[in-house]
């Protein structure tokens, strides 16, 4: 699904490499975890699987990077995005809109369906996620847990192929990085392939297919 | 009860099309410029007040009227100033002089001010930003990715409200004083925040492009 090779990344203005001759191939369905210490690249590498870098963070870029086929550099995002979804760190200002069933309602509408079908996939993700309860309250107003389920559904209301996560368990307490775990091996077992930085490495071990360790020497 | 932005609700306003909602608040934010008399602000003004309360959003839209005439306050006295011709009210210092023509004028200008802003934030109350940009789109075929910009714009308020309470917060736990009610050692104090403010808004801003860019924003 991804293919990665030789690839190095250096940002626009910084002289050290963010990541360096970086070989990796995740097949279909996987469950990748990436762990490695803050600074080593994560985040760096995520990006570069979607096309993130380098569509829009410039820099020096070496190598391939390979989106179910589709080279990341020449593939416009437009199209990279309907194969990847990727969950931001900084989730607070990632969210488009001040609801939740409308951030669910948002990604869908700009992949062409009707106002009906989408409030109709949402009602339906909403419900698999457990978070109908949701409904009407501000996100800005959520708990982490809650604005962590409202980011994941978002991003698999779009059906990807691949979901991205930086960091989803951040600031949560153990319960709910359990629970979010649960919820990505429910989708990983229905076939979506996953990629998870995550600090937190018993959950890696216990939850991921594999495990990547970035480092950016 | 929230400031700027959206307020759920179930009123005749709320379900209306949002192209009208724009389209009468635009008439009559032209109304108020268009006539010469002051009645057309001060009806403005009332009739606005009565559609808020007719969605449950009276008392917000007299916070907004108050917030208004605070702000409104300074132009008035910096406009009253200015304006030195026409019959003397009071005599002031160094020559300067309040007029009846500066008080008159200044007083019609900031009634003009605040009656149009209101009919705005009334459609901003009432409209999901969502919902505005998709009809921007598809009423005016304005591209998308600009109609959502627009739209979603005052979704960020609250953030960077949030945040500038953060780092006055943070600055007051390290010895600064910002519970002061002087207006110009607040201004003083409140400057050095405003380039952390901007930069954080800037990547704030960024990250928001990029999760719309990643959500298909340039496909429609």
């Amino acid at each position: 699904m991804i293919k990665i090779e030789k690839f190095s990344f250096k940002y626009k203005g910084s002289e050290k490499f963010a990541l360096h001759d970086v070989n990796l191939d995740v097949p279909a369905g996987a469950f990748l975890g990436l762990s490695g210490v803050s600074g080593s690249g994560k985040t760096s590498l995520l990006y570069s699987c979607c096309g993130v870098i380098p569509h829009f963070y410039k820099g020096d870029f070496y190598g391939s990077v390979r989106l179910a086929g589709l080279d990341t550099v020449e593939t416009p995002i437009s199209e990279l995005s309907k194969i990847a979804a990727i969950v931001f760190e900084d989730m607070d200002s990632s969210f488009a809109c001040t609801y939740p069933e409308d951030e669910i309602v948002f990604g869908l509408r700009n992949f062409g369906h009707t106002k009906a079908e989408a409030e109709e996939i949402t009602a339906k993700i909403m419900a698999e996620l457990s978070i109908e309860d949701l409904r009407g309250k501000l996100i800005r107003s959520l708990s982490g847990g809650q604005k962590r389920k409202t980011a994941l559904a978002a991003a698999i209301a779009i059906k990807p192929k691949v979901l991205l996560l930086d960091e989803p368990t951040g600031e949560l307490d153990p319960e709910a990085k359990i629970q979010v775990f649960e919820i990505l091996e429910k989708l990983n077992a229905d076939g979506l392939t996953i990629i998870i930085s995550e600090r937190n490495e018993t959950l890696l071990r216990k939850y991921c297919t594999s495990e990547y360790t970035v480092t950016n020497a | 009860m929230g400031g700027l932005g959206y307020f759920p609700g179930d009123s005749f306003l709320h379900r209306a099309n949002p192209i009208l909602k724009l389209f009468l608040a635009l008439v009559l934010v032209t109304a108020i410029f268009a006539i010469p008399s002051l009645i057309a602000p001060a009806a403005v003004l009332v009739l606005t007040f009565l559609l808020s309360v007719s969605c449950k959003s009276g008392r917000w839209m007299l916070r907004i009227i108050r917030s208004m005439i605070k702000f409104s306050l300074v132009i008035f006295i910096i406009q009253t100033l200015f304006i030195q011709t026409g019959d003397t009210l009071i005599p002031l210092f160094w020559g300067l002089r309040i007029t009846y023509q500066g008080v008159m004028f200044s007083l019609g200008f900031v009634l003009k001010l605040i009656a149009s802003a209101l009919p705005l934030a009334l459609v901003l109350r009432v409209t999901k930003g969502i919902d505005l940009a998709d009809a921007l789109n598809e009423t005016f075929k304005i591209p998308y990715k600009y109609a959502y910009a627009v739209a979603s714009a005052m979704r960020f308020v609250p953030d960077f409200a949030d945040e500038m309470k953060d780092i006055i917060e943070a600055q007051t736990a390290r010895g600064v004083e910002h519970d002061t009610k002087g207006f110009v050692k607040k201004a003083r104090l409140l400057a050095p925040i405003c380039l952390p403010l901007l930069l954080s808004g800037v990547r704030k801003a960024e990250v928001a492009a990029i999760s719309a860019e990643m959500r298909g924003v340039s496909n429609r």
